[in-house]
Parts: C-alpha cells; structure tokens; sequence
C-alpha cells in the first residue's frame, strides 16, 4: 500500500468503527429516530458536527490549520433542496444511508448489502436520467455561511454552538416522553 | 468476555460515539485536508463497473464520466485507469473516497465483531416480511443514490462535513432530508412495528 | 445526565461562549492581517510572500519594500531589499498612487494600521500579508504536508524554487505533522481571491 493511500484508509477504518460502535449500522435505529423513539442518530450527526466545527475553529483560530485549505462542500441550493428530499425519503425507507449502510453489510445485515446494491443502481439511474436534471443540478458555489450573512465565523459557530446544546437537551425530553427504546 | 455467553454489547452512549466520530471528521481535516464522505465512493465504483463493460456508454455519461476523469485527471495518480503513478502519489478525490470506504469496511467489521454484534440476517420490524424489508432496502438505496449525486454528497460527505464548515447547502440538504423523511416516516411506520 | 455528559456540555459550551467573540479563524495561519482588517471593517490591499518573493527575484520595476519596525529588529533579521523608513516619515516616502509598490512590512499590525493614512494622504502602498513571519515561514521554510494532492505538489515546488533563491530550506513533513500551507494561498496579491481560488479548487470528489 503506498503512502497516500494510508491515511485514507486509516481514517475510513476510525470511521467505520465509530458508526458502528454507535449503532449507526442498524436499520432499528434510524427508524427510532424517524418514528421519534430513540434519537441516537440525532445526537451522534449533531455531537459529531459540534465536535468537529468547534475543533475546526479553534485550530484555525490558533494558526495550528488552515481551515481555507479544508475542502469546503459546494452549494447549490435547489439541487440540495430536491436531492436532499428524495435522500430523506429513501433514508428512511432503507433505514440507512450511505455510509452506515455499508457498517450494516459488514455487521453481517443482508438489508444493508441490499442498501449498497441499490444505491449503485441510484447512481446509474441519475446518469441515464442526466438530460433531464441538468438544469436541476445547477452550478456550485464555494461559500461558508459567516461569508454569505456577512457575520464573523466564530459568532455562527458559538450560535450553532447553542442550537444544538438547546436541540439535545430537547431531543432527551421527547425521549423521555415517547418511551425510548434502546435498542442492544 | 464471550460474544456467544454474553450476548450482543450495547452501542455506546450516543453523545460519546458522536464526539467520536467528530473527532475522526476533524483528523480528516488536519491529516487529509477533506471530511468524510460515501457516496462519492458508490458513483466511483459504480463508473468504474460501466467502464469496465461498456465504455463507450460510460463516457457518453457526464455523471459517470467525470468520476473516470476524476482518477485520469489527478496526473499519474495512482487510482488512475492507467494506473502507472509514481510511488506516493496523491490520490484523487474520488480514489480518496473509495479507499476510506474500503477502511470504513474494515473498521465497520473488526468493531461488530469484537462487540458480538457480527450477525448474519435481515434487521427488520415485525410488520415486515424478508423479502419486502430486502425490496424497501434495495428501493431506499435507489432514492438515496439519486438524491445524494444530485444534492453532491450524502449525510457522511455533505451534512456531517458541510455541517461542520459551516457550508449552506449542508444545512439545506440537513433539513430537506429530515423534513422528507419526517413526511414520509408514517408511510412505513407498519414495517417496524 | 451522566459526568461525562455533563463534561461534554460544559466543553461545548465553553468554547461555544469563547468562539462568539473570537473572531474569524486566521487566514492562512501565519496571516494575521486579515483579521486585523475584518475587525477595523476595512479591506487592506495585501500581497503574499510568496509573490513579494517573485516580485523581487525578476527584479520587479518599482518594487520597493519598505519595513516599519524598529531598527534593532530591522538589524537582526530584514527582507532582500528592503529600507527601513519610520512611521511618522512614511507619508513623504511613500510614492503618490501610481504604477511604483510600496509594500509594507512589520509583524502585520502596524503596516495595516499604516496604510490607512497613507490612503488618506493619497498615496499607494500594499501590506504583506503576515509580515516578517510569513517571510520566514513560507520563504525560508516552508513545509509541504506529508500527504500533499499534485495540485499543491506542483505549487510547492515553485515555492522551493523561490526559498532556495533566497537561501531558504523547503522540506517535506513528517508524516502525520500537522502543517499549515499559507505558501499556497499568497500568488495573488488580493486575500480574498486566493479564498475563491481554493474553495473553486474544493472538489470533494462527490
């Protein structure tokens, strides 16, 4: 294995064992979270982000990273828009998503194989379909949020900071109050 | 501990597990200048298949094509088709995303088993036979494949990594995927009864 | 709720609370007059030090560089070329706005500070952006990171080029050290191009 390829695959390997290791590879959870009974997949998507935007922000902000040098995912909010409804519906239909549903095949889960064969097949479905959705797709746009309201970076951070420090503590309470199940 | 005695263990707190994972996302961002991502994997792979068997059909593509192109164009890197890549040349971005995934088949793997949660079957609620849990599974993979190439990424590449750079479109893509999935999560709430 | 939980929140909070007055994160960690400009409000023209760099090996016509410290920090350590000129006499060195560059030096702070009034006096001059640091940082040493795409490969060997003119020593990291690259960011002589350059770069390979 030459050296570019280590870092990738280690990073995948830490990857792969976190969702696991937080149930993410199991259909029962991602539909708890979506029949409001057990919100796991909430709190791990959003501790994961907090974790990560904080600690992005304040590496920068100490001159350890260049957080310019991180590639920024593009924004075109009307291809987002559509292809995230249609993700949301086949999300909750599979009970998995990309990533967790190839954690579910390896966990020995012949729903999340099914998962992974039918997402090539989405692939190649929005290739025969591109014609049609070119205008959809539209064209990317580099820019953070702070950029685009015209705000300092750290306010946006410390009040997505607050958001979801409110978000937990609500998602705990919805829990408490629909029954949780944990799932083993 | 036996897996077999004991039973399957518990997942780990999900806050624990969340700060995980966001640590993992953040040593992307140090070690490899990019967050995470998944899909980007499937249309790799998946572009790489149709090649494989109709070139000409792959090429005509753009979608697919510009996967192929990804490889070819990151000169001599070595996920490229030609495959002739001085040693320790960078990886592509979408060679990048296959090989985390691989590791990601790994990782997912070794931490299931030594959990004693390595077992073979069909997670499903009782409402639903095997065989319709396996046809809404493969379906659900459909939509989330269209879904995520048109919105450029998925909840991994998109809403995790975007989430924590602060990207619009991942926080549009974050509430459109749950708003959706809140709208149709009636729909099959009999299948997991 | 568990210690750990509340551990977690407490973090979280903390540096949620500290990341509402902090700013923005530093423009290619060395830079810091970006920052500087953003919390004045105002755009200060700036140049890398990779292109100062350029600039000054092809022997640009009308280059001069001009270093506001003070002189026991001038002694120890100057830029190729480059006059000292004390702030209160920088008005009447400066040239009038013209096709001659006059780029300021200094830590970052003052020559930001500076360049206002020297606008003011209706006179031209560019800041280098990070100062003296970025000069030494991304000049002298600059440091490719372990697992560097060919895109910043080729951008770096540029750079050595440069380092090497002026006795510089460009090296490779060590695997898994984490480096900053502001070398890559400073061809253009505008901070906020060399953003939009990166980000149109992204490509996360989706």
């Amino acid at each position: 294995m030459s050296a570019a390829w280590l870092p990738a695959f280690v990073i995948g390997v830490a990857f792969g064992w976190a969702l696991e290791r937080g149930g993410m590879g199991d259909a029962c959870k991602l539909a708890g979270q979506f029949q409001l009974r057990d919100l796991a997949v909430f709190k791990i998507m959003f501790s994961a982000v907090l974790t990560a935007m904080l600690g992005g922000f304040w590496l920068a902000r100490v001159g350890w990273i260049d957080l310019n040098a991180v590639a920024l995912p593009p924004t075109a909010p009307l291809a987002q828009l559509a292809g995230g409804a249609l993700f949301g519906v086949g999300f909750v239909v599979a009970g998995l998503c990309p990533g967790t549903s190839c954690v579910a095949a390896v966990s020995g889960r012949f729903d999340g194989l099914a998962a992974v064969l039918g997402m090539g097949a989405g692939v190649l479905l929005f290739a025969e379909a591109w014609n049609g959705l070119e205008g959809l797709y539209g064209t990317d746009r580099y820019v953070t949020i702070p950029e685009a309201l015209g705000l300092p970076y750290g306010l946006v951070v410390g009040l997505v900071t607050g958001a979801a420090l409110v978000a937990f503590a609500a998602a705990e309470r919805i829990e408490a109050r629909r029954g949780r199940v944990v799932q083993p | 501990m036996t897996p077999g005695a004991s039973g399957p263990r518990p997942y780990a707190d999900p806050y624990v597990a969340g700060v995980g994972l966001g640590l993992v996302l953040l040593a992307s961002f140090v070690f490899a200048g990019r967050g995470l991502g998944a899909s980007g994997a499937f249309g790799r792979v998946a572009a790489e298949t149709v090649a494989a068997v109709a070139p000409e059909h792959a090429a005509a593509r753009p979608p697919l094509a510009g996967y192929l192109a990804d490889g070819a164009a990151q000169n001599g890197s070595p996920d490229a088709p030609s495959g002739a890549a001085p040693p320790g040349a960078p990886l592509s971005p979408s060679g990048w995303l296959v090989v985390e995934m691989l590791g990601v088949l790994v990782g997912g793997f070794a931490s299931a088993v030594l959990a004693g949660r390595f077992r073979p079957g069909v997670t499903r609620g009782e409402g639903v036979g095997v065989s319709s849990r396996l046809s809404m599974a493969a379906a659900g993979g459909v939509a989330m494949g269209v879904g995520a190439l048109l919105a450029r990424g998925c909840t991994s590449g998109l809403a995790l990594t975007g989430g924590a750079l602060l990207a619009p479109g991942a926080w549009i893509f974050i509430a459109s995927a749950f708003g959706a999935g809140y709208v149709a999560a009636p729909l099959v709430r009999g299948a997991w009864r | 709720m568990t210690g750990v939980h509340r551990g977690l929140v407490a973090a979280a909070a903390v540096l949620g609370v500290a990341a509402l007055a902090a700013g923005d994160p530093l423009p290619g960690g060395g830079g810091r007059v970006g920052a500087v400009v953003a919390a004045a409000g105002e755009r200060v023209p700036t140049l890398g030090a990779v292109e100062l760099a350029r600039r000054l090996r092809d022997r640009t016509p009308g280059l001069r560089v001009a270093d506001l410290r003070d002189s026991a920090s001038f002694a120890l350590f100057r830029l190729p070329g480059s006059e000292r000129i004390d702030l209160p006499t920088l008005l009447d060195e400066a040239p009038p706005a013209g096709p001659e560059t006059l780029v300021l030096v200094d830590e970052g702070l003052d020559a930001a500070a500076a360049w206002p009034i020297l606008r003011a006096g209706g006179r031209d001059a560019v800041v280098l952006d990070g100062g003296v640091n970025a000069w030494i940082t991304q000049i002298l040493s600059p440091v490719l990171p372990a697992f560097a795409d060919s895109a910043l490969t080729a951008r770096f060997a540029e750079v050595s080029d440069l380092s090497r003119y002026f006795g510089g020593e460009p090296r490779v990291a060590e695997a898994g050290e984490a480096v900053t690259t502001p070398w890559a960011l400073a061809d253009t002589a505008s901070l906020e191009s060399h953003v939009e350059r990166l980000r149109a770069r992204g490509g996360c390979g989706w």
